[in-house]
């Protein structure tokens, strides 16, 4: 079913802010994700008073201690810190990542629940610690079946629906350098990023250290401190706005309909789930793959930027590999993708990437890495069954 | 270019994570302490579930009796992955390891999760048989895991 909001009432965004991403910043998270916002309410042409809506992916990493100011930044912080005397709706989402607080702002502008919504991610990664670095002697609950065998968070499960797709299609596990290097190419015109100038070559990435064979370090997205932010509002607002854009088309999420598989899902299940997904929001926009002049796909871990053009059809099963060539997804390619560098070259803000830039594109305010033209952009966001997607368009 | 991590294991033992049963689990646990792989079974629709379930997601009929079942311990590598740089404390010494995801005999898609041993990492492949062997690791816990078929197991 096409999705439809009411005459004027086209949900769509009007601001992007930043604070760089940095692998360390000596800097509380609290500031980081005011500097984002500022910049965003600046980049819209509002005042912070006349935001009435806030939405936000606040979870905090497993590294995190869940303080409140410090590596988490809820909703209901960011509404006490800006002092915010108007907010008539907020959202505090907790599944598919960024992109789902997006969809749910739409939702809230469309109805009139607010008028000018503040989409914001933070994210801390404390210094001196890995990533993932589970501490566990014992485990309960589910992972009594998985974390005693030296199974545990999001990359080795990656890993193994990636081996999987590298024997069923007989794919060649180096094919990934070009989509991957696309990205750290893109976050050289990106002065947010996080590698915003330090450039890998295909070396370094066919070389990297191994970290869940077939999977190498720059497979897997950089964790970072950093914030970033959007403003949406309405159709009927955005008139007088410097530079709207990005009007929501249509948008959908990953069914969990056929999660059978139980301890870890199969990629075939998740293959037929994302499928239904991406026909979803193709329906609910009218537009299908041949209409995307910008596409914008998680890449958290890279082997799913490959299955995605897959099943969001932008070729065909077992194709990603010789499909996803440096010329086709390059800036000047005729299928630009994750032109801001995504989480591989941004750093790890669980899909602000990707929705920010498809923002900018939108809007026209990409700078350097503006697509010329580019009237319709895809952007999905969440690993795994956690997809959430919008296709919006300039005008 | 780098290649895959090469070795074999023939134990993971000592182990430095173990599992806390619940009222769920317990019986998978108990079963593997006798040497069997027991899965849970819906006795309504006959439907396995890894992990355990607290109502069947498949028949729902809540008066079915959710029980546990031995079963074969065969089964085939669905997928694997080989552990260079692992996540979990416990595990930095025992890098690299071998995780495979194994798709038992008794039913498409159910899987469960182990080390494969006695198979030198480079022979691994989807679709490989493999059959259920068992490592104690405490006077609790006894794990289930698997090591490549062998021609002429009972079977």
């Amino acid at each position: 079913m096409a999705i439809e909001f009411p005459p004027g009432k086209r949900p769509c965004f009007i601001g992007v802010g930043y604070s760089p991403c940095h692998r360390y910043a000596p800097r509380s998270l609290g500031s980081i994700a005011y500097e984002a916002v500022t910049n965003a309410v600046a980049d819209a042409g509002i005042e912070l008073e006349q935001i009435d809506g806030v939405s936000v992916y606040p979870n905090p990493l497993g590294v995190n201690r869940g303080i409140v100011g410090h590596d988490v930044i809820p909703a209901t912080y960011m509404m006490r810190m800006l002092g915010l005397p108007n907010v008539r709706w907020f959202n505090q989402t907790n599944w598919s990542m960024i992109a789902a607080s997006v969809i749910e702002a739409a939702n809230a502008l469309a109805a009139g629940a607010c008028d000018y919504a503040l989409v914001y991610r933070a994210l801390h990664h404390p210094a001196g610690v890995r990533y993932h670095d589970n501490p566990a002697t014992t485990a309960g609950g589910e992972n009594q079946f998985t974390v005693p065998y030296g199974h545990g968070g999001g990359g080795p499960r990656q890993a193994l629906h990636f081996q999987r797709y590298l024997e069923k299609y007989g794919a060649p596990r180096e094919a990934l350098a070009d989509a991957v290097l696309n990205a750290h190419g893109n976050a050289q015109l990106n002065e947010n990023a996080a590698w915003y100038g330090r450039e890998i070559t295909r070396d370094d990435y066919l070389n990297a250290r191994i970290i869940s064979w077939p999977m190498l370090l720059f497979d897997y997205d950089m964790p970072v401190d950093g914030a970033g932010a959007v403003i949406m509002t309405t159709e009927d607002r955005a008139r007088g706005a410097p530079h709207p854009g990005g009007y929501i088309a249509g948008y959908a999420m990953t069914p969990h309909n056929l999660e059978r598989g139980g301890i870890i899902e199969s990629l075939e299940d998740l293959y037929e789930m994302d499928g239904l997904h991406a026909e979803n929001l193709y329906r609910s926009a009218g537009l299908g793959p041949e209409d995307v002049d910008v596409l914008h796909l998680y890449d958290g871990f890279s082997p799913m930027m490959w299955t995605r053009m897959e099943t969001f059809r932008f070729c065909g099963e077992g194709e990603a590999p010789a499909w996803a060539t440096a010329e086709r997804l390059a800036l000047d390619g005729e299928q630009p993708f994750n032109t801001s560098g995504g989480n591989l070259g941004e750093g790890r803000l669980h899909g602000m990437a990707h929705v920010a830039e498809t923002a900018r594109q939108m809007m026209g305010t990409a700078g350097s890495r503006q697509i010329a033209g580019a009237e319709v952009a895809l952007c999905e966001v969440g690993p795994f069954a956690m997809g959430a997607s919008f296709i919006c368009t300039r005008e | 270019m780098v290649s895959r991590p090469s070795g074999r294991k023939e134990t993971m033992a000592p182990y430095g994570v173990l599992p806390a049963p619940d009222e769920l689990s317990e019986p998978y646990w108990e079963a593997a302490r006798r040497e069997a792989l027991a899965i849970q079974q819906c006795r309504g629709c006959l439907r396995f579930h890894h992990p355990p379930v607290y109502f069947c997601t498949n028949c729902h009929d809540e008066a079915a009796e959710l029980a546990f079942a031995d079963v074969s311990g065969r089964g085939t590598v669905y997928s694997y992955y080989i552990h260079e740089d692992s996540d979990i404390r416990a595990f930095g010494e025992k890098t690299p390891y071998p995780v495979v995801m194994v798709e038992l005999e008794e039913q498409a898609g159910l899987f469960v999760l182990a080390n494969l041993l006695d198979c030198e990492y480079g022979e691994i492949a989807a679709g490989m048989p493999v059959e259920v062997v068992f490592e104690r690791a405490s006077e609790e816990i006894v794990f289930p895991q698997f090591r490549p078929a062998r021609a002429g197991s009972a079977g």
